[in-house]
């Protein structure tokens, strides 16, 4: 369930990650469609202005307010940049036959541009030559000379073809007919080309205002804001876009957050719910260790005891035996005692009667006097003797299994050893000498005495085992052999137990103190033994306990107590200086 | 786990940051007005004196300009027809291109041509840029190609080092902008007349200032108008007279006919620059007028429908020779 919760959690959470990814994706190109369609926008409005200036600079080139073009011929170059002749490809979000249609009606206004520019130019010019006849005809008209009404009608003629006006074409060709008709004022005939300038303003004139009225068209002007209008929609619509995704990006934003925290959230829960499972699975540990070294000792005493009744059994058959002799014997000094009782009798009465004498001697010889007397001394004796070996069994086991206390008291290490050594008797004794050689020196050392024992004893006992099953494997053999040493060191107590044993292969060595770690049959040994050993001496004393096998040369453990009580505690010495003297030179 | 949520919030932002802005170049190229306040109720405008361009795209632009490798076989450059300290052009009524072969068009000036509206004399190139391909892909002008001109620009070490130190690729369009931009630079002010327009009345001869009221009373500013006295217009090419009689008909000659096809830009020309014109002879598109008197009489009728009278003549034509400015070093 949890797992299933967990792959459940890191799905949402790629999809939010993914999600906004996507939405930044798209905030991304959003804004880069705004920023286009902002740019757009500005251009549009400058085609806008650059129709209404090319309109107004129409006008005013038509009436003469602006004579130079050439404003006019910029914005009309600027116009044909942005949409004539370019492919307008700034316009290319736009719909295409709105585009091509707006390209095609800025093309062709331009051209009327410069049609008009054309036209206006020449009519101008016609204009400028009729308006030097206008003026000679007034003179004439003025000066009497011909016809002052044939005048005034060419002077009417002049003035509306200079400021033609379209409208009134037909009225100046049906005066122009009228003029041709007769002379001019002067009587002089209409010369050609006062006939082709006036021909020329009619048509050319026409044209002009034709021109201007096609560049005052609004229809560009409406194409312009019509594509403005839908870009302005369109532009509406990415800025409803770009929101939408916007508000979508900060809610999966929001939600990638809200996934973060709480997986976070999780992961602490979770590191706090692991530190709490450890801290009891540390519990159990510690729990378990200790039942498992009570159980250790349980077990060792389990051993121990047959050995031990084993130990108590011979004495106390002998000491039953002496008892027994003892008993019969002081039975028959009794009745000798009797007799000799009647014999004081007798002799105060009188004298002795010899066949109370006789009767005495038969007793003494039945019941063998002398043996007697010089065999009760000895049965006491070798009762006495027997009963101190019992008692001092029984005074090691007390020792030995002493619960001992929580805090370490100053302790006689030799008597500890000694006691470990007596009870665990019945381990070694049959497979091994046990040599003790005790450093005189070491007093008392503070440690916890029962944990010690047990330490030494699970030692010995490993040492005589392994050396019992060597015997085992081998038809004759000589009992192995274990040393059990004390030596006072500086500020330490080093308490040394070797064993000429098969020794401990090399590929196990390093992990003999390893809880559970056994060699033995399963079920034979709880692994627990070292284990507890080094628990003891390293955790409990803050000593150190070594370990030095070689295969076929036997087993040296060297246990270390702090000793401060002698000297002030120094350095660990060096295991050299104990196991290989070639070294110890170098400890100087 | 805080930290991560920081890291990660601070890449998003910087990666929805990142939003290109391409900021469109803009140009350092610029005029300065001549006079301090033109004269607006005028058709005409003096020079402008000043101007500012990348003199290291202008001294590449001169270099290619002058460079006759850029032709097929290298006997032409642009320079051959366009000789600045003749005006611009080459005194020739047409042109000669490579193998000797004669152009149909009189060569235009290359000079003041930044104030023009359009470029060749029928307008069909918008540019300055687009007009550099003309001359040079023309089988009668310098018939060469980009392919040509590029593996030269690849061969010539100096144009790699010009190039590179520009920081522009040796490409067909680096060339076209250096060389417009080297013809941009080519302005020619302080003309007497421009002189007289800003104010100084002892500049103008007394018939050339004769002249500059029959110019304006006559009609030629109708056309001949803005700064360059020309330039910013199409016109029709025979107002008052049909050309075909005395000009030829012949494809190409015909004017914005060749561009649009239709009937109405016949003979319909770009109206040239009147500046430095005394030295631009011969005149008119197909270069058949030899002298100014000659092409302002052929311009009374053609253009004006007038025969003008000779003295107004030599008034026009001492007016033209006060547009003579300062040619370019």
């Amino acid at each position: 369930m949890r797992r299933a919760l967990r792959s459940f959690s890191s799905w949402v959470l790629a999809l939010t990650a993914s999600a906004v990814i996507v939405a930044g994706l798209a905030v991304v190109h959003g804004q880069r469609e705004y920023t286009q369609s902002l740019q757009e926008r500005d251009r549009l409005v400058r085609v806008r202005s650059l129709a209404t200036d090319i309109t107004h600079l129409t006008l005013a080139a038509r009436l003469g307010i602006e004579p130079s073009y050439d404003r006019l011929t910029h914005a009309t170059l600027e116009l044909g940049d942005l949409l004539g002749e370019s492919d307008a490809g700034w316009l290319g979000a736009m719909p295409s036959p709105r585009r091509s249609a707006l390209m095609e009606l800025a093309k062709s206004r331009i051209e009327v541009v410069e049609r008009f520019k054309r036209e206006l130019a020449v009519v101008r010019n016609s204009q400028r030559y009729l308006t030097e006849a206008l003026a000679g005809a007034r003179l004439e008209a003025r000066g009497g000379a011909g016809s002052a009404e044939l005048a005034s009608v060419h002077a009417d003629v002049l003035e509306n073809l200079v400021n033609f006006d379209v409208r009134r074409r037909d009225l100046i060709l049906d005066r122009v007919r009228e003029l041709r008709a007769h002379f001019d004022p002067s009587g002089r005939p209409l010369s050609a080309s006062y006939l082709t300038h006036v021909a020329f303003v009619l048509e050319h004139g026409a044209l002009v205002g034709e021109l201007v009225d096609e560049i005052c068209d609004p229809a560009l002007a409406l194409a312009i804001d019509s594509l403005r209008t839908a870009h302005e929609q369109r532009r509406e619509a990415i800025v409803a876009t770009l929101g939408r995704w916007q508000i979508g990006l900060v809610l999966v934003s929001t939600l990638l957050i809200a996934t973060l925290v709480h997986a976070s959230l999780a992961l602490r829960r979770s590191a706090v719910e692991m530190t709490r499972i450890n801290h009891g699975l540390e519990e159990t540990v510690r729990r378990r260790s200790a039942e498992l070294a009570q159980a250790q000792k349980l077990k060792s005493i389990g051993v121990l005891a047959s050995g031990i009744a084993h130990e108590i059994n011979t004495p106390s058959q002998y000491v039953g035996d002496n008892l027994a002799f003892l008993r019969s014997a002081v039975d028959d000094l009794g009745r000798i005692l009797k007799s000799y009782d009647a014999l004081r009798l007798a002799a105060e009465k009188g004298p002795i009667p010899s066949e109370l004498l006789s009767e005495i001697r038969a007793t003494e010889k039945e019941l063998d006097l002398e043996y007697l007397v010089d065999g009760m001394p000895h049965a006491c004796a070798s009762a006495i003797e027997g009963m101190a070996r019992i008692s001092k069994i029984v005074r090691a086991m007390k020792e030995f299994s002493h619960p001992g206390s929580e805090d370490k008291k100053p302790t006689d290490i030799h008597r500890a050893i000694e006691s470990t050594i007596t009870v665990a008797q019945n381990e070694w004794k049959y497979v091994a000498d046990l040599v003790t050689e005790f450093d005189e020196d070491l007093g008392m050392v503070p440690c916890l005495a029962a944990e010690l024992n047990q330490v030494v004893l699970n030692i010995i006992v490993n040492a005589a085992q392994a050396l019992a099953e060597m015997k085992a494997g081998q038809d004759e053999n000589p009992k192995g052999r274990i040393v059990v040493r004390t030596v006072a060191e500086e500020g330490w107590a080093l308490i040394s137990i070797s064993d000429d044993g098969p020794g401990i292969p090399a590929e196990v060595q390093s992990r003999v103190f390893d809880p559970f770690f056994t060699t033995k049959a399963v079920g034979a040994g709880t692994g627990q033994g070292l284990a507890i050993a080094h628990a003891v001496v390293v955790d409990k004393h803050g000593g150190t306990l070594e370990m030095e096998s070689e295969a076929g040369h036997g087993t040296t453990f060297r246990i270390r107590l702090p000793n401060p009580g002698t000297r002030a505690a120094g350095p660990v010495p060096a295991v050299a200086g104990v196991s290989d003297g070639a070294n110890a030179g170098h400890d100087r | 786990m805080t930290r991560l949520l920081f890291a990660s919030i601070a890449c998003a932002v910087l990666v929805f940051q990142a939003i290109a802005d391409s900021a469109a170049g803009a140009s350092s190229d610029s005029f300065v007005s001549a006079c301090a306040e033109p004269d607006r109720s005028l058709a005409v405008r003096a020079i402008p004196g000043r101007h500012k361009f990348d003199p290291g795209l202008v001294a590449l632009g001169r270099k290619l300009f002058h460079d006759p490798r850029l032709s097929r076989d290298g006997t032409i450059a642009c320079a051959s027809c366009h000789v600045l300290a003749q005006g611009g052009d080459d005194g020739r009524p047409t042109s000669i291109g490579v193998g000797g072969a004669s152009g149909s068009v009189n060569a235009p000036s290359v000079l003041n041509r930044a104030f023009d509206f359009r470029y060749f004399w029928n307008g069909r190139a918008a540019t300055l840029e687009d007009q550099v391909s003309g001359p040079l892909e023309h089988p009668k002008e310098m018939a060469s190609n980009w392919e040509h001109v590029e593996s030269l620009l690849a061969r010539d070490s100096d144009y790699v080092a010009r190039f590179e130190s520009l920081g522009i690729p040796r490409s067909p369009e680096s060339v076209r902008t250096a060389i417009a931009t080297f013809e941009r630079s080519l302005i020619t002010p302080d003309a007497p007349f421009d002189r007289y327009l800003c104010g100084d009345e002892k500049a103008l001869p007394h018939e050339a200032r004769a002249g500059w009221e029959r110019f304006r009373s006559l009609g030629c500013v109708s056309c001949h108008q803005g700064v360059n006295l020309g330039g910013n217009m199409y016109e029709r090419f025979g107002v008052f007279v049909d050309p075909s009689a005395n000009h030829s008909s012949e494809p190409g000659m015909l004017g914005r006919f060749d561009v649009t096809g239709r009937p109405e830009d016949r003979f319909v020309f770009k109206v040239p620059s009147l500046r430095n014109v005394e030295l631009t002879a011969p005149y008119f598109h197909d270069g058949s007028a030899a002298t100014l008197e000659e092409a302002v009489h052929t311009m009374g009728l053609y253009q004006l429908g007038r025969d003008l009278a000779e003295d107004d003549v030599a008034l026009l034509v001492s007016f033209l020779r006060s547009l003579t400015g300062r040619l370019p070093e």
